[in-house]
C-alpha cells in the first residue's frame, strides 16, 4: 500500500475505528495508543487483504487483538468494568450529549468483550461470521454471546429508562 | 425460531439502519423477545456511534502513522539483515577453522604427539578461548554496537 492509498483508507476508517476502540476500552489514553498501534501493525502486515471492505474488518480485527492483549494480563476482557474510567469517554456535558452519556453508562456495565460484540454487530454492522474471525471464536459462539450481550444491554437501557429512538 | 434467533431479526436491523419501518415489522419488533432487545441495543449503538463520529477525532494524522510504520519496518529489516550477517559470518568462521584444521591435520597430530599432555591441554584451552573470543566479538559488533 502506498501513502496516497493509505491516506484515503485512513480517512475512511479513522473515526469509526477511534469510536470502536474508545467505546470498548473506555480509556482515552489507552485508546490513543491502541489506535496508533493498530495502524502501524496494519501497515506492517504484508499478507493482509486488498479489498477496502476486507481491509477495514482486518483493521478492526487488529484493534480487537491489541485490546484483548491489553486486558489479558489484567484479566479484564471478560469482566465488567462498571465505572472505571467513566470520565474518560464523556468529556462533553451539553444537553445534546446527554443521550450519548446515558448509552455510554449502560455500555460501561458490559464486559469489554460484550462491548466489542455489540459495537461490531450493531454500530459497524458486521455479520456473525466476520465477528467470529475478529474475536477468534466460533460463529455459533458469537451468536450465543451476542444474544446474551444484547439482552443484558437492553435490560440495562430499560432500567435506565433510555428509549429506542 | 429458537430462543436466540428470529427470522425477522435481520429485517429489524436493516430497518434501524435505514429507518424504513413497515407497520408489521414495527409491531413485531416491539413484542418479539429476540427482536425487542435487538431493537434497543442496535438503536443505542447506532446513536452512540453517530454521536462519537461527530465529536471524536483521531489523535494523529495519517502521515505520522505512515512514517512511524516505515521506521518500524526499517528497524525490523535491519535486525533481519543483522541476523543473516551474523549467521553467515559464523558459518564462514567455522568453515575456515575446520579447513585449517584439516589442511594441517598431519602437522597438528605431530605437534600434539610431540608435546606433553599438559601442553596439549593448554593448546586446546587456547583454541577454545580463541573461538569464544571470536564469537563474542562478532556478537558484540552485530547486535550491541551503536549504528
Amino acid at each position: 500500500m502506498d501513502e496516497a492509498r493509505f491516506k484515503i483508507f485512513f480517512e475512511l476508517t479513522a473515526k469509526p475505528l477511534r469510536s470502536y476502540i474508545l467505546s470498548v476500552s473506555r480509556d482515552k489514553a489507552l485508546s490513543d495508543d491502541v489506535f496508533q498501534e493498530t495502524y502501524v501493525r496494519f501497515l506492517q502486515s504484508e499478507s493482509g487483504p486488498v479489498e477496502d471492505a476486507k481491509m477495514k474488518s482486518y483493521l478492526f480485527a487488529i484493534a480487537t487483538n491489541i485490546l484483548r492483549d491489553q486486558w489479558r494480563h489484567v484479566s479484564r476482557w471478560q469482566i465488567g468494568s462498571s465505572d472505571e474510567n467513566e470520565a474518560a469517554t464523556h468529556e462533553h456535558h451539553d444537553a445534546d450529549m446527554g443521550d450519548r452519556h446515558s448509552v455510554e453508562q449502560a455500555l460501561a456495565k458490559l464486559t469489554p468483550r460484550e462491548r466489542s460484540l455489540v459495537w461490531l454487530a450493531y454500530a459497524e454492522g458486521y455479520q456473525h461470521k466476520e465477528i467470529a474471525g475478529m474475536l477468534h471464536v466460533g460463529e455459533r459462539s458469537v451468536r450465543v454471546l451476542l444474544f446474551r450481550a444484547k439482552q443484558k444491554l437492553a435490560k440495562i437501557l430499560d432500567g435506565m429508562g433510555i428509549p429506542e429512538e | 425460531m429458537n430462543n436466540e434467533t428470529c427470522r425477522f431479526e435481520e429485517q429489524v436491523i436493516d430497518a434501524i439502519r435505514s429507518n424504513d419501518w413497515t407497520a408489521d415489522l414495527e409491531s413485531h419488533a416491539a413484542s418479539c423477545p429476540v427482536c425487542h432487545p435487538t431493537l434497543k441495543a442496535a438503536s443505542a449503538m447506532r446513536r452512540l456511534s453517530a454521536s462519537m463520529a461527530g465529536a471524536e477525532y483521531p489523535p494523529v494524522n495519517h502521515r505520522a502513522l505512515w512514517f512511524r510504520a516505515q521506521i518500524v519496518r526499517r528497524e525490523r529489516r535491519l535486525s533481519i539483515v543483522d541476523l543473516v550477517l551474523f549467521l553467515s559470518s559464523l558459518g564462514v568462521a567455522l568453515a575456515g577453522l575446520v579447513a585449517i584444521v584439516l589442511w594441517n591435520w598431519d602437522s597438528l597430530c605431530a605437534l600434539l604427539g610431540g608435546i606433553s599432555p599438559a601442553s596439549g591441554s593448554q593448546l586446546s584451552l587456547l583454541i577454545v578461548a580463541g573461538g569464544a573470543a571470536l564469537l563474542w566479538v562478532l556478537t558484540e559488533e552485530l547486535f550491541f554496537s551503536d549504528k
